[in-house]
């Protein structure tokens, strides 16, 4: 129980906090190329007797992972762990009846679930921006198909699954350092480098955590068949090197966290 | 029984850079103790040890005759505090900092309304506290420290960025909060704003407890090496009488100088009337911390 309240503790931390504006900005870039890609592609789109929904719900998709999701995540728990940092939080949440650790993955714990929600936002909002495309281009046909939801959740549990060790990073970070310049410039810079890094189409993208959900999601946008992916079992190798580069950094930073002395 | 008390306490950040040097305390249940230092002495450090947030390479902590080791965390819901400034999330509005600080001692939504009656936050309850005056983010620290009903109470600095009014209004918290029972700890640099409120003192200076007792102790020693200015008609004269002692700060009509006890005060006036010099002022000079701390450790 005491688990649950603390969460709920860091959800009130984060009531207007910039997350907000980060959120709303991440939903309007995805809706808004969706929207505008189908409007004015519609001549080369629109193919007679095809579902529609794949092509939409996909691209969704993989704007979301490629583009949206690493600066996210970089930016909202940067700026997550600063609220704490900034309120000299800690010598008072420490100083409550809780165990550290308690704390620590209460505060992880919203972060995973603001960043799942958030995936979950983008493809509800997706649905949306597309029935509107249909009430604009009826051509379209989308109110004649059904969107395979389960297809595309699991599409996003996949990109899910590949940016939990970019968390795991930006979480140690964070905590070991007390602004969220250092955090954030090194997790916007990693992006850059990952990005560019899986485009490349050079296995060099397997040693990079921030390439891992621009691989996952690929849907043919880069070439990236020769940098080793293997998707031998449900999740692909990518995703069990993101596990546990995921697990490291969170083992690191829990055992730093319990041995801190804390002065602010 | 002691609601805490430190035993042989040592406590360096890096090798060999000792910030507190065995240090012991007992702080009794149901005091008012004025933990005091200059700044830098090791009171906030001191009061770390105490919450758990540091830990000690020697010594013990107890808290209620316990080991805080053998009880940490859950010692800490009979514990209220405020290090240095009030813990605030300032995007939010105080019922938030309260909503906050509750979730974590899993205090009932109900005791919100009460505890910012209680510090005069009521009209405020609602504005962000970035817009808070100091005083009213210390108003706000004290009652997120006093919202789960604590048994005792550790307030770092507690009267820093308030003003005459809000000394007086804290003061008259404290006491009631004394009245009923609680423990308090709090620290300070100013002894003249705490010697009001405690009945129990410690000091500290680089590191080691210079003092502790109470506040009677305190003033017996207090009046030693007390240091006095006397303005007279004939300076001269009156400084001639007293080859021995050491002549402070001497000005046109004044000097001042250092007495051992009030008898030697009482001899010393009675002599310079007996030589005819009149006396227009005696005055002790302010007993600040600074002369305090040399009086408690040159003793």
């Amino acid at each position: 129980m005491k688990i649950i309240k603390s969460i709920s503790a860091e959800f009130t931390k984060l009531k207007y906090a910039p997350i907000f504006s980060l959120i709303i900005f991440s939903l309007s870039v995805v809706c808004a190329i969706v929207f505008f890609a189908s409007y004015m592609g519609v001549n080369d789109s629109v193919k007679m007797g095809q579902n529609p929904w794949p092509r939409n719900l996909n691209a969704s998709l993989a704007i979301f992972s490629i583009f949206i999701l690493i600066p996210f995540a970089v930016m909202f728990i940067s700026t997550g762990v600063f609220v704490e940092n900034q309120a000299r939080g800690w010598k008072f949440i420490y100083a409550t009846p809780n165990v550290r650790a308690s704390i620590f993955f209460s505060k992880l714990i919203s972060f995973l679930l603001v960043i799942f929600l958030l995936g979950v936002i983008v493809m509800i909002f997706t649905f949306v921006t597309t029935y509107i495309v249909d009430l604009l281009l009826p051509e379209y046909e989308f109110r004649f198909y059904s969107p395979d939801i389960k297809s595309i959740f699991g599409g996003f549990t996949h990109a899910y699954i590949s940016i939990l060790g970019v968390i795991g990073i930006q979480f140690f970070l964070s905590l070991r350092f007390r602004g969220f310049l250092i955090p954030m410039s090194f997790g916007v810079l990693m992006f850059i480098v990952g990005f560019i890094v899986s485009t490349t189409d050079k296995p060099l993208a397997l040693y990079s955590p921030y390439s891992y959900p621009g691989i996952v999601k690929d849907h043919n946008m880069f070439t990236i068949g020769k940098v080793g992916v293997t998707h031998d079992y449900w999740l692909s190798n990518v995703e069990m090197f993101s596990l546990v580069v995921f697990l490291f950094f969170i083992g690191l930073a829990l055992i730093l966290e319990l041995r801190k002395n804390v002065t602010n | 029984m002691n609601a805490v008390e430190l035993n042989n306490i040592n406590f360096a950040y890096r090798k060999n850079e000792l910030i507190l040097d065995d240090i012991s305390m007992q702080v009794p249940r149901g005091s008012i103790y004025g933990f005091l230092g200059a700044n830098g002495a090791g009171k906030s450090t001191t009061l770390r040890l105490i919450l758990g947030l540091m830990k000690p390479q020697q010594g013990k902590v107890s808290m209620f005759g316990n080991n805080i080791n053998d009880t940490y965390p859950k010692h800490l819901s009979a514990v209220g505090s405020m290090i240095e400034s009030a813990s605030l999330y300032e995007h939010l509005s105080a019922t938030d900092n309260l909503r906050i600080a509750g979730k974590y001692f899993g205090v009932a939504k109900n005791k919100i309304e009460p505890i910012l009656e209680l510090v005069k936050l009521q009209d405020a309850k609602k504005k962000k506290v970035k817009d808070f005056s100091t005083g009213m983010k210390q108003r706000l620290g004290l009652a997120i420290a006093l919202q789960h009903d604590p048994e005792l109470l550790i307030l770092d600095e507690p009267t820093n960025g308030l003003d005459p009014n809000g000394i007086i209004a804290l003061r008259k918290i404290l006491h009631q909060l004394s009245e009923q029972g609680k423990t308090i700890l709090l620290s300070s640099h100013i002894l003249s704003e705490v010697e009001k409120i405690v009945n129990r003192v410690g000091i500290i200076n680089n590191g080691k407890i210079a003092f502790e007792g109470t506040m009677s102790a305190l003033q017996t020693e207090k009046s030693r090496n007390l240091r006095i200015k006397l303005r007279v008609s004939d300076l001269n004269s009156s400084v001639l009488l007293f080859p021995n002692m050491e002549i402070l700060n001497r000005a046109q009509d004044s000097f001042e100088l250092t007495i051992q006890d009030q008898g030697e005060l009482a001899a010393m006036v009675k002599k310079i009337v007996q030589n005819n010099i009149d006396i227009y002022e005696v005055s002790p000079i302010e007993s600040n911390l600074e002369n305090m701390f040399l009086s408690v450790v040159n003793k």
